[in-house]
């Protein structure tokens, strides 16, 4: 009878067993079939993720490329600017120098300006101009300076000097004007009411 | 006759076989099991992140795409050499003694782009000294930007003697200063 008994619990003891050995096995195999699907996918992701910092290796070399690109050349081209000066000119306005230096920078002499110097970064470029000539009146060289003060992006416009001048036993107006355009920002030059070839024609002809 | 000694002993020595194969086979299974779930949790996380990952490379494409395209129509070619030859043959005018008296071409020697080396672009300057008319110097300046390389128009002077100035068509004694930009190749510049 005892006999009996232990055999059984013995069985039931290997049963337990195999049952839970079978279940681990069949519980890795389960898991492993799964890893070997979810692999399959999660090779996706790794060549996503590859793919994606490629893509952000490129953006960067190409924004660097565009940056240089824009601290070398210039964001506007010099003979708009003249276009523009020559159509602001107002009827009686001859010009007879005229001078555009785009390779100057901003010279500051705050503290502050010391201090963005010390760390390396350039002063901002600026475009300086100045043009001379003869107007038959301080009105008319007036006129050219509200002009051009009204016009992006022409600023600083002062005039330098008015005097009397002779000009073919005529008294005319010399004067001088200076200007300045920052050279750090896009532009698009306006073009005046009037027409270039109309404008350079009557700076020719004014001689 | 077994004794009831003998079934104790018997029945420990039962348990310990059946501990022993638990602690042999069952449990390095499970754990091998527990480790691969975790495994597929974390992988399942990083794929729960594939559409992000995906939209992310699509949003990045699209926006090489426009550099690329942007760089391509917005700006000019910097060539490896200033090829400042070919740039004045593109520039020179005809010197015909009404519309331009003379003008002359002179080129410096190459220096950074950009002050301070702060890029790998160089720039050779290139003055060009003319006597013509306004029209003459400014199809020379409109010349230089519009090539299709870049060149940095730096400077424009122009004046006017006006005792020497005919009465159609006077002649500006006019500099137009010109860097040509060109981005050498790495090891030539480190030479």
């Amino acid at each position: 009878m005892r006999m009996g008994q232990f055999i059984a619990a013995a069985a039931v003891g290997v049963l337990l067993f195999v049952a839970l050995a079978t279940h681990a096995r069949f519980s890795l195999r389960a898991a492993e079939a799964e890893l070997a699907t979810v692999t399959v996918h999660a090779d996706q992701v790794l060549a996503t993720e590859a793919k994606a910092a490629e893509l952000v290796r490129e953006l960067n070399e190409l924004r660097s490329f565009s940056e240089m690109y824009h601290q070398t050349a210039l964001p506007l081209e010099l003979s708009a600017v003249m276009a523009t000066l020559v159509n602001a000119l107002p009827e009686s306005v001859t010009l007879d120098q005229l001078d555009l230096d785009a390779s100057g920078r901003m010279v500051a002499r705050s503290p502050r300006a010391k201090d963005v110097r010390a760390t390396g970064d350039l002063p901002p470029r600026v475009l300086s101009g100045q043009i001379s000539g003869f107007a038959a009146s301080d009105q008319q060289i007036a006129e050219l300076v509200s002009r051009l003060e009204a016009t992006p992006p022409f600023r600083n416009v002062s005039l330098d000097f008015s005097r009397t001048r002779d000009v073919r036993k005529h008294l005319a107006r010399e004067f001088r004007l200076s200007f300045k355009i920052d050279l750090e920002t896009p532009y698009q030059v306006a073009k005046a009411g009037r027409q270039r070839s109309a404008a350079l024609e009557e700076i020719a002809n004014a001689h | 006759m077994p004794t009831s000694k003998h079934f104790l002993f018997a029945a420990m020595g039962l348990v310990a076989m059946l501990a022993l194969g638990v602690v042999v086979f069952v449990v390095p299974t499970y754990r091998q099991a527990a480790t691969v779930r975790e495994r597929i949790g974390d992988l399942r996380a990083r794929i729960a992140n594939l559409e992000h990952s995906t939209q992310d490379v699509e949003r990045l494409t699209a926006e090489v795409a426009q550099q690329r395209l942007r760089i391509e129509r917005e700006f000019k070619i910097i060539p490896e050499s200033a090829d400042i030859a070919s740039l004045i043959r593109k520039l020179s005018l005809p010197v015909d003694q009404t519309m331009v008296r003379d003008q002359t071409f002179t080129a410096g020697s190459p220096g950074d782009a950009i002050p301070g080396g702060a890029s790998p672009l160089q720039a050779i300057p290139l003055m060009v000294d003319m006597e013509a008319t306004f029209d003459s110097v400014f199809a020379l300046v409109r010349s230089a930007e519009s090539v299709d390389r870049l060149v940095r128009v730096s400077s424009v002077r122009m004046m006017c003697k006006r005792d020497e100035a005919q009465n159609d068509r006077p002649i500006l004694k006019a500099t137009v200063s010109l860097d040509a930009i060109f981005e050498p190749p790495r090891n030539m510049k480190e030479q």
